[in-house]
């Protein structure tokens, strides 16, 4: 089967800095991979080449067998590749229907302001923001920002959605609320790509998990190997974590 | 649309419609002005308003149409045809323009917008065998009386003014009028959520060009002499921005509003003040902005009068609409 996503030796560079190195792998439909990795590795740049924001320095990406390395994000959106960003990116200005209804229309193609709206309305009831649905986006705290990106990226009836920190920022309950959604979401078929800190979350959600390091792919695997990594565990656990959870799965 | 809306726009059209019956050739050539005024301010609310890119190319638009349609009538093409040409020149243009200089951002392309002023008119100044230079050029006129003419040109104006409107209007509530607000918001973000945002930005350049090259080709024939100072005036770019931000940024009425308005005040500042009547004028409009942010066509007496009450109380009524 074609692979939903797929990358082969995609490098990135901003002047001399290589952001990314010669990475390749595949996501397969209905998946949720956990992109980890210390901070500067490159993640949010891989995420940033996949949703169209950059393009590759070399190397190529496939969505659905057919290259889309270089294409325009809004492009990529409209073919289903949806992201939210770690610094939230909303209208501020407008409410959060049409923050939410922007998304329907034009990524997700909907025919129309009604329909446009009325779909963006059940993402709204989904994600729980329905009561907010009339207030200014600046409006809202923090974690129902976040909440709004997700509705957004929900909106354009993504196939892959990439989760860049959902988390960050968030205390321990809201983090709860989050990952109920995350699950809800990964429910519906769609797969998802979440870059995470807290490794609690990634452990428990993701069947996968990608390490990058200096723009490099260490390791790709199922989570409880990629721990045992020994150079996952130098780059980025810490040989105390290690320790500490191979004891408590011991 | 609102009551209050609908009512205007009621007000409106009662006072265009009587106002070649009730004034004499002042009134007639004030409302041909304002109307004139208006169209630009509406073309420059599709680029300026909606998209957020403070562009200064309206009067380099104005120009353009203001020759395109001159240079149309001398070379014997009927006057509604030369006007649409001049529209459709500038249309063209506008997109070429548009796929370069839309690619910046901010003061990059308030500046480059401004450019474009400058080099149409140094290129209407220089090429004499088909502009006329610096001298200018006579546009043919029917012969009829002042009153019919001066009537003609009015009702032309109002024709363009009222088209302008609507398409406004319908943009306004539609796709291309929300991404366009998306844009002006912000722009990375409208992107990824799917606008297509070369184009979109691309087509409110374009409805911005068409609009006010209109204005200037029936200002041509309306005065019948146009020169490069004349018809490539930055004053023009600058009360387009000034009046549709006196009369409120992205909004239907606004432009029309402001139009009015600013014409208004101009005459009342000219007619009492006529020695100092620029700077009562700048004055005026500096305290319009200051008391009314975000336009004229936000104003709601329950909303002030509700302000006024709770003077002393939260400041949060101070950041609605």
């Amino acid at each position: 089967m074609v692979p939903l996503l797929e990358l082969r030796d995609v490098s990135c560079t901003f002047g001399g800095v290589r952001a990314v190195r010669g990475v390749s792998f595949r996501l397969k439909q209905g998946e949720i991979v956990g992109l980890i990795g210390p901070n500067g590795a490159g993640k949010t740049t891989l995420v940033n080449l996949i949703s169209g924001v950059y393009a590759p320095a070399s190397g190529q990406i496939l969505h659905r067998g057919e290259r889309v390395d270089g294409m325009k994000p809004f492009r990529l959106a409209a073919r289903g590749i949806a992201r939210t960003f770690q610094i939230v990116q909303p209208f501020p200005a407008m409410t959060v229907l049409e923050n939410v209804m922007a998304a329907s229309l034009f990524a997700a193609r909907r025919k129309g302001m009604a329909a446009a709206r009325a779909a963006a309305m059940e993402q709204l009831e989904f994600t729980g923001l329905a009561p907010l649905a009339h207030r200014p986006a600046m409006e809202l705290t923090l974690a129902n920002r976040k909440r709004l990106e997700l509705a957004k990226s929900l909106a354009m009836e993504p196939q892959l959605l990439m989760l860049d920190e959902v988390n960050a920022g968030l205390n321990s309950a809201e983090v709860e609320q989050a990952l109920e959604l995350i699950r809800a979401i990964a429910a519906r078929g769609v797969t998802i790509v979440i870059i995470e800190h807290l490794l609690k979350v990634v452990m428990t959600l993701c069947q996968r998990v990608v390490v990058l390091h200096h723009g490099e792919l260490i390791a790709d695997g199922a989570p409880r190997d990629v721990v045992e990594d020994e150079r996952v565990v130098s780059a980025y656990l810490g040989a105390r974590y290690a320790e500490r959870y191979r004891r408590r799965h011991a | 649309m609102t009551r209050r809306n609908l009512m205007l726009l009621a007000v409106a059209v009662a006072v265009l419609g009587a106002a070649p019956f009730i004034g004499g050739n002042y009134v007639l050539r004030i409302g041909t002005i304002t109307l004139m005024y208006a169209v630009v301010a509406i073309s420059w609310n599709f680029i300026g308003g909606l998209a957020g890119y403070p562009s200064f190319a309206t009067a380099a638009f104005f120009g353009l149409g203001a020759y395109a349609g001159a240079i149309a009538r001398t070379a014997g093409v009927p006057e509604t045809l030369a006007w649409l040409l001049a529209m459709l020149a500038a249309g063209a243009f506008s997109l070429a323009l548009g796929f370069v200089i839309l690619r910046l951002r901010g003061h990059a392309f308030a500046i480059a917008s401004l450019v474009v002023i400058e080099v149409l008119r140094e290129i209407v100044t220089s090429w004499d065998s088909v502009t006329g230079g610096g001298a200018g050029i006579s546009v043919p006129f029917a012969a009829a009386t002042p009153e019919a003419i001066a009537t003609y040109y009015y009702w032309s104006m109002c024709g363009l003014a009222a088209l302008a409107f609507a398409v406004l209007y319908h943009v306004a509530r539609s796709p291309l009028g929300f991404g366009l607000r998306c844009i002006r918001q912000n722009e990375d973000a409208a992107n990824m959520v799917g606008i297509n945002t070369t184009l979109f930005k691309t087509a409110a350049f374009v409805l911005s060009g068409v609009f006010a090259a209109g204005a200037g080709a029936i200002y041509a024939s309306w005065t019948s002499y146009i020169d490069p100072a004349d018809a490539f005036d930055i004053v023009i770019s600058i009360k387009a921005i000034v009046m549709v931000l006196l009369g409120g940024a992205g909004t239907v009425l606004g432009p029309v509003l402001g139009a009015a308005a600013f014409m208004a005040l101009d005459e009342f500042a000219w007619s009492n003040f006529l020695e100092v009547h620029t700077g009562i004028l700048g004055v005026l409009v500096v305290l319009l902005v200051l008391f009314l942010p975000t336009g004229i066509s936000s104003f709601s007496l329950p909303d002030v009068l509700r302000r006024m009450r709770h003077k002393h109380g939260s400041p949060a009524g101070a950041s609605g609409r």
